[in-house]
């Protein structure tokens, strides 16, 4: 199935398939392509793939250069049998655009109108016969999201197409010339051929040759457009008129005030429902696990399977599913919000704003998103077409300080030793905590400006964005989406996620010393000679296995480097384990301390009376807790982001790169503030 | 005159192309020398602009729009 962008393509593909779609990248790109098995009543079964939506075989960027391939290669693997061409009946010229080069590939190929009633709204009618008559292929008329016509169009999808006989451009005979430079093109017919030497040229090709067949392509179209003329005034009849309530709607969205004015409630609404809403599944699947973790704990036997099942496998299932909850309410919500065509509005009212920070119009929702979590936010990027927007809303929305922060500022913010009112009047607590979030907002604008000037993009092609008429979201097509985005999150983040998440368990777990095999010795003693009750061995035991594991090592191993930042060696692991997830901070401070996971009330305790061995005073001052805070805003500690980064752009050049960036800017941004508080408190 | 020139609700005339680059793109999308395109909307900052091209409605941005020659009906 191929087709322009807003046709409808995807909803006739949803229907059709259902549940059973796969997605599978196309390798070096981040296009992906799905596919789906389908059968038929007496057996047969097809296997259907949904090209991503493009305007012509022209390819506008690298990545739809290699989507296109299968199309254009006879020999590729997933070359066609049976080229469906779903157009909009509503905007038929543009739309047979692509058609008509297609038919010139040779290709059985069948043509399918769909929206159709909506071309009927807007008094649009066509011939189907005569539209028949002229192409030489099977046209049929739909309506995916009214369900009209699906049954015939199911139907057409086993037959086998016919070659089209309409041909409104004479390709140049290629084969001679390439056959003295010892290049065979005889299997290909001329359209073909042209376009594999129109693929090697973009590929290779000297600019100057670039520049001829640029202008060849053009003359193509123009004569294609001409042919269509022709085809359209003898099968349909015009409208030039968008649908009146689209109109309206328009009037109010993309009103100065009232404009901006419903983005910023819908924005409230989307932002409102990942935070909140998530909260209840969320729970519920931290319980789960927990009841899972204890039924396990009092089945086995002590012992490293038993920590590996509880602390490594069941936690790393848990930091996969946890983020489900949020990633479907959020896309719930954009698939919304692109199904009814009110996301090319946001774009349209945003892009001149954001183009000021590398990004464009799409990139505001992303950012937005960031601030519940960064995972679904980067996999929601996905909607911006520039693949260079793209490419800086994925590296700086995870400087948006997600709600995984928001536990560890609350900690910090709870032990900072202020006391007096900030301008007499205001509570540190709430100034401070919306100072990182500020942070986090405008770091990750500055990154995007610096960031722009860094990443070329080689193919700025225009910024053409078609707006398509307003139309009722389908919960079907809505539902899909958020089953199959869940899905490719487990599926391809998952495994990376949870395989960390094993190898942290091992680094707290174990050590290079025997130091724990005899600690646990001494514990042992300790209970049986009643120094210590149960409770209080299992906290101390806990607390020294943490500083005599790998973590533990590498904590102090790292206290160097984090030194200058006011961080001591305990900070340091709590730094490393806050990998799995931020809030794993407060976990950890607790380990250390010795104090139980949920007793926020004494790792305050213990936190604020800690002193610093060298200045004598207490550890956590003023400058450490925010040089300690401004860090977690801006660092990249999270497992899962770096998966997900890697899952969307498909390379790990650009989850290391960030990795790197953020850090660097973390250090500096901590050492800054320690010593410039250091001088002032 | 420019299609960045019209003003809102006004239809031209497309007369021809000024970037070669971008003239591709810009057929593709069905903005044809001899088009009737009317400014549609305008976003609130001015930028970008969206036009009414054969029934629907196309949205670009002002410094593409410069490249496009129009001539007022």
């Amino acid at each position: 199935m191929v087709g322009n962008p807003n046709c409808g393509k995807s909803t006739i593909f949803n229907i059709l398939t259902g549940l059973q779609q796969k997605t599978s990248n196309v390798p070096g790109t981040t296009i992906e392509i799905r596919n789906s098995k389908v059968s038929d009543k007496l057996g047969h079964t097809i296997r259907l793939y949904d090209l991503p939506g493009i305007y012509s075989i022209n390819p506008a960027s690298k990545d739809e250069l290699i989507a296109c391939e299968p199309l254009l290669d006879p020999e590729h693997p997933q070359h066609p049998d049976h080229i469906i061409v779903v157009v909009d009946a509503s905007n038929l010229k543009r739309n047979l655009l692509l058609f008509t080069q297609l038919a010139d590939l040779g290709l059985p190929i069948s043509l399918v109108l769909n929206m159709s009633d909506i071309a009927a709204h807007k008094g649009i009618t066509t011939d189907i016969g005569r539209l028949e008559r002229e192409l030489g292929v099977k046209v049929i008329e739909t309506s995916a999201r009214k369900a009209i016509n699906i049954d015939q169009l199911r139907v057409l999808a086993f037959e086998e197409g016919f070659k089209s006989h309409f041909h409104c451009y004479d390709p140049p005979d290629l084969k001679e010339f390439f056959k003295q430079s010892g290049i065979d093109l005889t299997k290909y017919n001329n359209y073909q051929a042209l376009q594999i030497v129109y693929k090697d040229t973009d590929i290779v090709g000297a600019k100057a040759h670039q520049k001829i067949f640029e202008e060849q392509r053009a003359a193509e179209v123009m004569l294609r457009y001409k042919a269509i003329d022709g085809l359209l005034l003898k099968s349909s009849t015009k409208a030039n008129t968008r649908k009146r309530l689209s109109l309206k709607i328009d009037k109010l969205a993309t009103h100065p005030v009232l404009g901006y004015m419903i983005f910023l409630f819908i924005l409230f609404v989307v932002f409102q429902s990942v935070f909140r809403l998530a909260e209840y599944p969320m729970g519920l699947i931290e319980e789960a696990f927990g009841m899972a973790g204890s039924f396990i704990s009092d089945v086995l036997p002590d012992g490293i399977f038993k920590s590996l099942m509880v602390n490594g496998i069941l936690a790393g299932m848990s930091g996969v599913i946890i983020f489900i909850p949020q990633i479907v309410i959020l896309f719930a919500f954009l698939a919304i919000l692109e199904d009814s065509g009110y996301m090319s509005r946001v774009s349209f009212i945003l892009d001149k704003i954001m183009r000021k920070f590398g990004m464009n119009g799409r990139s505001v929702l992303p950012l937005i998103s960031g601030a519940a979590c960064a995972i679904p936010a980067i996999m929601s990027t996905r909607t911006i077409e520039n693949k260079k927007d793209r490419l800086i809303t994925i590296m700086v929305t995870p400087f948006i300080s997600c709600s995984a922060r928001l536990p560890v500022y609350i900690l910090l913010i709870s032990i900072i030793p202020i006391h007096t009112k900030i301008f007499g009047v205001f509570n540190h607590q709430g100034f401070l905590l919306m100072a990182m979030y500020l942070l986090g907002v405008f770091t990750s604008l500055i990154a995007g400006i610096v960031l722009s000037r860094f990443i070329k993009s080689s193919d700025y092609t225009g910024f053409f964005m078609e707006m398509p008429d307003y139309q009722m979201p389908r919960l079907r097509n809505i539902a899909i989406t958020c089953f199959n985005k869940a899905k490719s999150f487990v599926w391809q983040a998952g495994k990376i996620i949870f395989l960390v998440c094993i190898a942290l368990w091992f680094l707290t777990s174990f050590g290079p010393t025997n130091k724990i095999n005899q600690l646990e010795k001494e514990v042992a003693l300790k209970i049986e000679t009643k120094q210590l009750n149960v409770e209080e061995a299992q906290l101390y035991l806990s607390s020294q296995k943490q500083q005599y594991s790998y973590a533990g090592y590498f904590g102090k191993a790292i206290e160097p480097l984090i030194k200058p930042l006011g961080f001591d060696w305990r900070i340091g692991i709590s730094l490393i384990t806050s990998f799995i997830a931020r809030e794993v901070f407060v976990g950890s401070m607790a380990t250390i301390y010795g104090v139980g996971e949920e007793d926020f009330v004494n790792i305050r305790k213990k936190m604020q009376a800690e002193i610093n061995p060298v200045t004598l005073k207490p550890m956590f001052s003023i400058p450490v807790c925010v040089s300690l805070m401004v860090f977690y805003a801006l660092a990249m500690q999270c497992v899962s982001t770096i998966a997900v980064v890697y899952k969307e752009t498909k390379s790990w050049k650009y989850p290391i790169l960030q990795f790197v960036l953020m850090s660097v800017t973390a250090w500096l941004g901590s050492w800054g503030t320690f010593n410039f508080l250091s001088y002032w408190f | 005159m420019k299609l960045a020139d019209l003003k809102k609700g006004q239809t031209a005339e497309i007369i021809s192309f000024e970037r070669d680059d971008l003239k591709l793109r810009f057929y593709e999308m069905g903005c044809l020398p001899g088009e009737k395109v009317t400014l549609e909307l305008v976003a609130p900052l001015g930028d970008p602009l969206a036009i009414n091209i054969s029934g629907y409605l196309l949205s670009l941005r002002k410094q593409d729009a410069k490249h496009i020659k129009v001539k007022l009906d």
